[in-house]
């Protein structure tokens, strides 16, 4: 009988806010990880930024991205290299309302390679009309270690009730 | 459990439909998937609308968009969701995904639509959604109708859950 | 009535009422791998051969690190490269801008380099949905959401249709320029429906 390829491999809702959440020791069985994040922020904001790193890499300048995106002010695309994260998510920010959190998927593609730089896709998207947006990004972290730890960054501090999910793919 | 399930799949038969509708959606997955293989009889509107729960309140989105025959993007507010409508070249349908997390949560529902037409033109409408039904309640029922028209004969929807695992973060 | 399995030792016994005799029921999942490849060689061309025909869609997922400055990617089902078999479309970005832009009518489905291309060395990343692949009244329609964050980068939602009447027995994956270097990983995936 085949073996199902899509697998829960880790997951936390918060029941108070947190600085970070961390997903370490991931299992290099699967080719790719999924990673769905549901966030919101204390930082004073509507909309705010959530931010990504590898394996607790904040230095010498690895990330590098390109996303276009539809907001308020249009449609539009940017880019950013050398950088010690990845500032592409959204998190619903403390002056949202009640009850609103923003949503993430990034797929880490060949995750578990040592051969290549790693590649992420991303769709980032906060739903607030004046604030938000509808958000796809590529990545690239400039390192050939394989991925096992994965940070999760709030602007602020990520609040209670949101959710991180990890699921490995075959 | 399998994390990834299907819950099932929706064809519309000789005659159209005005809907294709899950019901009754099984309360023990974390999110939703449903991927929609759709066409409908209306020509020029390509606008799909999506509903839980019949409910008819509280949506909203913010997308980015494009009809492929100016050479530009646009971005605006509301659901638009496009399918293939009448006047796109025959047989074809669209490719339209969205993503529901926590579904059966105490949260409003945001929501990601990722769909694209084709037609054998030089426009074809696609888009990308950041999605919100101001609704706290969990995702029992949804339905997805065309703008106006019927679905096409062979228009398809499949409803999967995924569900998360368990431990394995550490926060600070 | 169907007598239920039973678990008897020597000192206890226990009657269930179901065949699952107390297990938990068997759900199976949606997603499955039907192959991978990992290049040992490096090639412009990555092939899916006797695709099975038994699930709703397809999702191709891979990590194609180019050889070349400037190539874009092509889908061909069944390798079919004839006049008019297809049209494609895309919603694409270079970091500076976003456009839009599609054809119909060619014998090739592009689904990236609308702007720059791949970059030498630089892996380009893809998850592209086929759905009802296997479906005789219907073109086929895929989307794409392919990128690469070089340093002249590239982001493309994309769309193709292929116009035929034959159910997608295999796949092709193809760059335009250069090669795939060795250690692109190409992996398609079944999806029950």
């Amino acid at each position: 009988m085949p073996t199902p390829q899509y697998t829960a491999l880790a997951n936390i809702t918060l029941g108070s806010s947190a600085s970070s959440v961390t997903f370490s020791s991931i299992s290099q069985a699967y080719r790719d990880l999924v990673l769905i994040v549901f966030s919101r922020d204390t930082n004073a904001s509507v909309v705010t930024t959530q931010f990504l790193r590898v394996n607790n890499v904040s230095s010498g300048n690895l990330y590098s991205s390109v996303l276009m995106q539809g907001t308020s002010g249009g449609a539009n695309s940017t880019s950013s290299s050398s950088q010690n994260e990845w500032g592409i998510g959204f998190s619903a920010g403390a002056n949202a309302s009640s009850g609103i959190f923003a949503q993430n998927t990034y797929h880490f593609l060949d995750y578990s390679a040592t051969d290549k730089h790693k590649t992420v896709l991303s769709r980032n998207d906060a739903a607030d009309a004046t604030n938000g947006g509808a958000r796809a990004a590529a990545l690239r972290y400039a390192g050939t270690a394989a991925i096992t730890t994965i940070n999760v960054l709030p602007a602020t501090s990520f609040a209670a009730g949101s959710t991180f999910a990890l699921y490995g793919v075959k | 459990m399998a994390t990834k399930e299907l819950i099932s799949t929706v064809t519309v038969g000789a005659g159209g439909a005005a809907s294709i509708d899950f019901t009754s959606i099984p309360q023990d997955g974390t999110d939703l998937l449903v991927v929609v293989s759709a066409r409908h009889n209306n020509a020029t509107y390509g606008d799909t609308n999506i509903t839980f729960n019949n409910s008819g309140t509280g949506y909203s989105a913010r997308l980015l968009y494009a009809d492929a025959i100016n050479g530009g993007a646009k971005s605006t507010t509301g659901i638009y969701a496009f399918t293939t409508p009448s006047d796109y070249t025959a047989n074809t349908f669209g490719n339209l995904q969205i993503y529901v997390p926590n579904y059966a949560g105490s949260t409003n529902k945001s929501f990601s639509v990722d769909g694209v037409t084709e037609n054998n033109a030089t426009g074809a409408w696609s888009a990308i959604h950041a999605a919100l039904w101001s609704n706290t309640a969990a995702i029992t029922s949804l339905k997805i109708a065309p703008y106006s028209g019927l679905f096409a004969q062979y228009s398809t929807a499949s409803l999967y859950k995924i569900t998360k695992g368990s431990g394995g973060a550490s926060v600070a | 009535m169907i007598k239920s399995m039973t678990r008897s030792s020597v000192l206890t016994r226990t009657d269930y009422r179901s065949m699952l005799a107390g297990n938990e029921a068997f759900s199976p999942g949606a997603y499955e791998l039907i192959s991978t490849t990992v290049l040992g060689t490096a090639t412009a061309t990555v092939s899916f051969t006797s695709i099975p025909q038994f699930y709703k869609h397809l999702q191709i997922r891979f990590v194609g690190v180019p050889s070349t400055n400037g190539g874009g990617i092509g889908i061909y089902p069944n390798n079919d490269r004839s006049a008019n078999a297809y049209s494609f479309h895309r919603l694409s970005a270079n970091g500076g801008s976003v456009s839009s832009g599609g054809t119909g009518s060619v014998a090739y489905l592009q689904t990236f380099g609308f702007h720059n291309g791949m970059q030498s060395g630089v892996p380009a990343a893809a998850v592209i949905d086929i759905l009802d692949y296997a479906n005789l009244s219907k073109n086929r329609v895929i989307r794409s959401m392919m990128g690469s964050a070089a340093s002249s980068p590239e982001l493309a939602l994309a769309s193709g249709a292929y116009y035929s009447s034959s159910s997608i027995s295999s796949l092709v994956v193809e760059t335009g320029l250069g090669n795939f270097s060795i250690g692109s990983r190409f992996s398609l995936y079944g999806i029950k429906g």
